[in-house]
């Protein structure tokens, strides 16, 4: 396992979506790739999970984006990565912070969301690859919300 | 054809009751009657029973701008109370939730048991000299309503009971939500900039479906969209007949043939709309709840709730949980459009440049009519003794000058 490989991996997909380059962001995922979302509510005492698609979902979520009206303005992930750590079986699970920040049309940015990445990362193929990303969020207020992946 | 200023600023040429003067959403003394003579004298929607399974479980809120906690007592009946402490005032509870055998303030120390009681004052015997016991000093109670699993408040001991304040408009929710237990498993808020009704629209004036793609491709293009009709209830609630939704028409999405919700048929949708600012919505196997914290005229706090059957598999709460946030949660495709439309508008009223809301379409009570949104108006304007149309009262001027930020 090289640490430099799963370090660009996680900041390259994120500049991906930064860019809201789709098509290149699952280039750095695996033909099995999970995306999940989740948040715990103390309201309810529960976990929620607020999105859950594999590589089909997020494909038809972001052809559909064009058509949806969204928040005006870009985002841009910050992302610290705290640990990475090969498991038994060769893959890798990386625990990183992102920060989610908007900037409106007028240039004007804030704090969005804050949470964590629990990667697991495939190390069999020609590059190392998400095979399932879970962002746990803290953030439970969201604004009008998004239909973008964090 | 432009409008000069002076047409521009005329009321519509429709009947009174088929516009709304944009005052309503945005002027401060509107709002502080609203408090007043709306939300201190109607129930209103605060919790799902779920989220007070056992004995000494609370949720705690703010409603009409009081603090109000909602407690399960020992008894298994639900009840509500003012959260705050009677002998200096200081908020009880601080947690959105949890449970207690008993609420003690953490100023003083005085204690109150679940059935709002006051069981202890620290150092009684300092008011012995002037009479003052724990009989004085029970917390201020508030009548509660449970229907369906849906908790109801209201501040005035006076207002007529929930069941004839609600009547019939609850009808279409009893088989799916009244045949097996539900649960909350969703829960979250939205603080929009735009006025509380603005946000209650949404859920009557299905026009602006046309704005969300969603809706669109399966919903208004769905067989029979045009020909359900609006019941208009009593008190200013209302409710539609089901719809057929054809959530396969959106790419990627099942026709939710499965996990039907109680006497629904395959991706079946309803809407009840309850006065003066709770929704259900029911989407074939789920539903969402939709209330709202009025906070300013222009600044509303939107709690969203979703709800799947009680003690389901994990993999049927999956299916559940997916088709929810299909339309809903904070990445769903349908929510996060709404708030962005409302914010549009209140943008344009916040200062006066736009004035009137038409709402004129007349399609004999079918699914775009505005029917709906009007009958919630004239409700609306009996409560505040005033008209949409003229929400400062007839002698007063009902157009403010253009303000400047």
């Amino acid at each position: 396992m090289n640490n430099d490989d799963i370090t660009r991996l996680i900041y390259a997909s994120a500049l991906k979506l930064d860019a809201e380059d789709f098509k290149g962001f699952l280039r750095h995922c695996g033909e099995s790739f999970r995306y999940v979302i989740k948040a715990y509510s103390p309201e309810l005492g529960k976990e929620m999970t607020w999105l859950d698609h594999g590589r089909k979902g997020m494909q038809d979520l972001f052809a559909m984006l064009p058509q949806h009206v969204r928040m005006k303005g870009r985002f841009k992930r910050h992302v610290s990565i705290y640990s990475v750590e090969l498991q038994e079986d060769g893959s890798v699970k990386a625990h990183s912070s992102v920060l989610l920040i908007h900037t409106d049309p007028q240039g004007c940015s804030r704090l969005f969301a804050a949470g964590q990445y629990l990667d697991v990362i495939d190390m069999g193929g020609d590059m190392p690859r998400l095979a399932e990303r879970v962002v746990q969020l803290e953030t439970r207020e969201l604004g009008p919300g998004m239909h973008i992946p964090v | 054809m432009t409008r000069s200023a002076a047409q521009w600023a005329s009321p519509p040429r429709l009947p009174e009751d088929h516009y709304v003067n944009s005052l309503v959403y945005t002027d401060p003394g509107v709002f502080a009657q609203e408090r007043e003579k709306i939300f201190a004298r109607t129930w209103k929607f605060v919790c799902h029973e779920s989220e007070l399974p056992s004995p000494g479980d609370f949720r705690s809120l703010e409603h009409a701008g009081i603090p109000i906690v909602v407690v399960r007592g020992h008894d298994g009946l639900v009840r509500a109370f003012f959260n705050a402490c009677s002998h200096r005032g200081a908020q009880l509870v601080t947690e959105p939730r949890g449970n207690a055998r008993h609420f003690t303030c953490f100023f003083h120390l005085w204690s109150y048991d679940g059935m709002g009681r006051c069981i202890e004052i620290t150092r009684e015997d300092g008011y012995d000299q002037c009479g003052l016991g724990k009989n004085d000093c029970g917390l201020r109670s508030v009548r509660t309503a449970e229907k369906l699993g849906l908790i109801f408040i209201n501040l005035d001991d006076d207002a007529p009971a929930f069941d004839s304040y609600a009547g019939n408009a609850l009808d279409d929710l009893i088989e799916p939500m009244g045949t097996r237990p539900m649960e909350v498993f969703h829960y979250h808020r939205v603080p929009m900039k735009a006025n509380w009704k603005q946000w209650h629209e949404t859920n009557m004036e299905l026009y602006h479906e046309w704005g969300h793609v969603v809706n669109r491709t399966t919903s208004v293009a769905a067989g029979g969209y045009h020909e359900r009709k609006w019941k208009i209830h009593p008190n200013g609630h209302g409710s539609l007949d089901p719809l057929k939704v054809e959530y396969e028409n959106y790419k990627g999405w099942d026709g939710r043939q499965d996990l039907l919700l109680p006497g629904l048929s395959q991706g079946e949708f309803r809407v009840v709309d309850i006065f003066p600012n709770t929704t259900v919505i029911i989407r074939g196997t789920t539903v969402r709840i939709d209330t709202s914290i009025p906070i300013a005229p222009g600044i509303t706090l939107l709690e969203q709730r979703g709800l799947g059957i009680k003690g389901e598999s994990a993999e049927d709460r999956a299916v559940r949980q997916e088709h929810h946030n299909q339309f809903w949660g904070p990445f769903g495709r349908n929510l996060a459009e709404d708030v962005i439309f409302v914010e549009a508008v209140e943008r344009t009223n916040r200062h006066g440049a736009s004035r009137y809301g038409i709402i004129a379409r007349h399609e004999d009570l079918m699914s775009q009519d505005d029917e709906i949104v009007r009958a919630y108006y004239r409700v609306w304007g009996k409560y505040m003794g005033v008209s949409a149309a003229k929400p400062l009262g007839k002698g007063a001027p009902c157009e403010p000058l253009l303000e400047t930020a």
